[in-house]
């Protein structure tokens, strides 16, 4: 490089790794770098630098993402049948495992027989009264539990409390939703 | 062969609008990245990429194709970050030609140390940096490297001057490197 030849400024160099010189000014900071070992470091260390920066990852977001702005646009698509059941699958398998549990406890506690699970008459009859049997012996239960802990549930003044005190949530709850809609548009 | 922007722009104004739901898969991630390094909270920068689609779909008939729909989408974005962002104290972007001189003293140690750090960890340490520089020169890195945009774009998108675009990529590219490259020094010289 000769001495009177200025070195080439940090926006040049980038330009030149941008690609966004012109070519005859490309051309002249080319023949700059090849001539000067100083902008040649620099240069390099720049382009580094850059792919460092480019191989930087993105914030990536799910496909639920994409499923939700569609139904905010009114366009998600029909689900199929067979993906809507895959859907539901959870809740089909979490009900076939509490029948099973009901159906063991039965089995268990003699309520039904190995006849009746062989088919005998008057099986499903017995089934359902002892499953009528159990909910009342719950509720009965779960009312002495109520009786015991929360005695003013059983007097009209409580009663009335509570009615007022759970229309107050639910109101609550409808304005926030009714509330919380209105503020989103507006901010949009 | 996949559908282009265009192509697809095409085909919602035909009749067919679930076409939307390809142009927010292709660029959905890109955008995240641009509202998530403007705003800094990925459930505000969530909300604010999902406002920009929508508000995109809604004007799309406003679109006339004379820039690409990345770099008109683009623009509706940081303006939605930017509205977010402004509601905040005055951000001050310090900036001095000092910064321009010591990055040819910082240059002397440079490959050495940068050689010498797992290309992971210059990732996170580039990633926090990026985080603690001024929003705008933030906003310039992230859309000349991420969205890729080209100057002219990016002053599309910014309503700036194409100068200011570039002094503005520029000081943040010098601004960014200076302060990686003293990290990088203070973790060799700590090791």
């Amino acid at each position: 490089m000769s001495g009177a030849e200025k070195h080439r400024s940090v926006e040049q160099l980038h330009a030149l790794i941008d690609r966004q010189l012109d070519p005859a000014e490309r051309a002249l900071v080319t023949e700059h770098l090849r001539g000067c070992a100083g902008c040649r470091s620099r240069y390099e260390s720049l382009g580094r630098f850059d792919a460092a920066f480019r191989k930087m990852p993105l914030a990536a977001l799910s496909p639920a993402f994409t499923r939700s702005v569609m139904v905010t646009l009114g366009l998600a698509p029909k689900v199929p049948l067979v993906f809507r059941l895959v859907e539901r699958a959870a809740y089909v398998f979490g009900l076939l495992i509490v029948l099973a549990f009901i159906v063991t406890a039965f089995v268990l506690g003699g309520v039904i027989t190995s006849a009746d699970l062989a088919g005998s008459q008057g099986a499903a009859r017995r089934y359902l009264d002892a499953t009528g049997s159990a909910l009342a012996a719950a509720a009965g239960v779960l009312g002495s539990w109520l009786k015991d802990y929360l005695p003013f549930l059983f007097n009209r003044g409580g009663i009335a409390i509570t009615a007022v005190a759970l229309a107050v949530v639910i109101m609550l709850a409808a304005l926030d939703r009714t509330i919380g809609k209105r503020f989103a548009q507006r901010l949009r | 062969m996949s559908d282009t922007d265009q192509d697809l722009i095409e085909a919602i104004r035909a009749g067919n609008p679930r076409r939307f739901s390809v142009l927010v898969d292709r660029h959905k991630d890109r955008a995240m990245t641009l509202a998530l390094r403007i705003v800094g909270e990925r459930g505000a920068a969530e909300e604010l990429v999902q406002d920009a689609f929508l508000r995109a779909y809604r004007s799309l008939e406003k679109f006339r194709g004379d820039a690409k729909f990345s770099t008109w989408f683009y623009r509706i974005l940081y303006n939605v970050c930017m509205t977010r962002v402004l509601r905040r104290p005055k951000e001050k972007v310090e900036w001095s030609d000092d910064d321009m001189r010591t990055l040819d003293v910082a240059d002397q140690d440079v490959p050495s140390a940068q050689e010498r750090m797992e290309a992971e960890e210059m990732q996170a340490l580039l990633k926090e940096e990026l985080a603690r520089i001024p929003q705008a020169f933030r906003s310039a890195l992230t859309l000349f490297y991420v969205q890729e945009l080209s100057y002219e774009e990016m002053a599309s998108v910014l309503e700036m001057p194409l100068g200011t675009v570039k002094t503005n990529l520029s000081r943040g590219r010098v601004l960014l490197r200076k302060r990686v490259m003293e990290r990088l020094n203070e973790e060799v010289y700590a090791a």
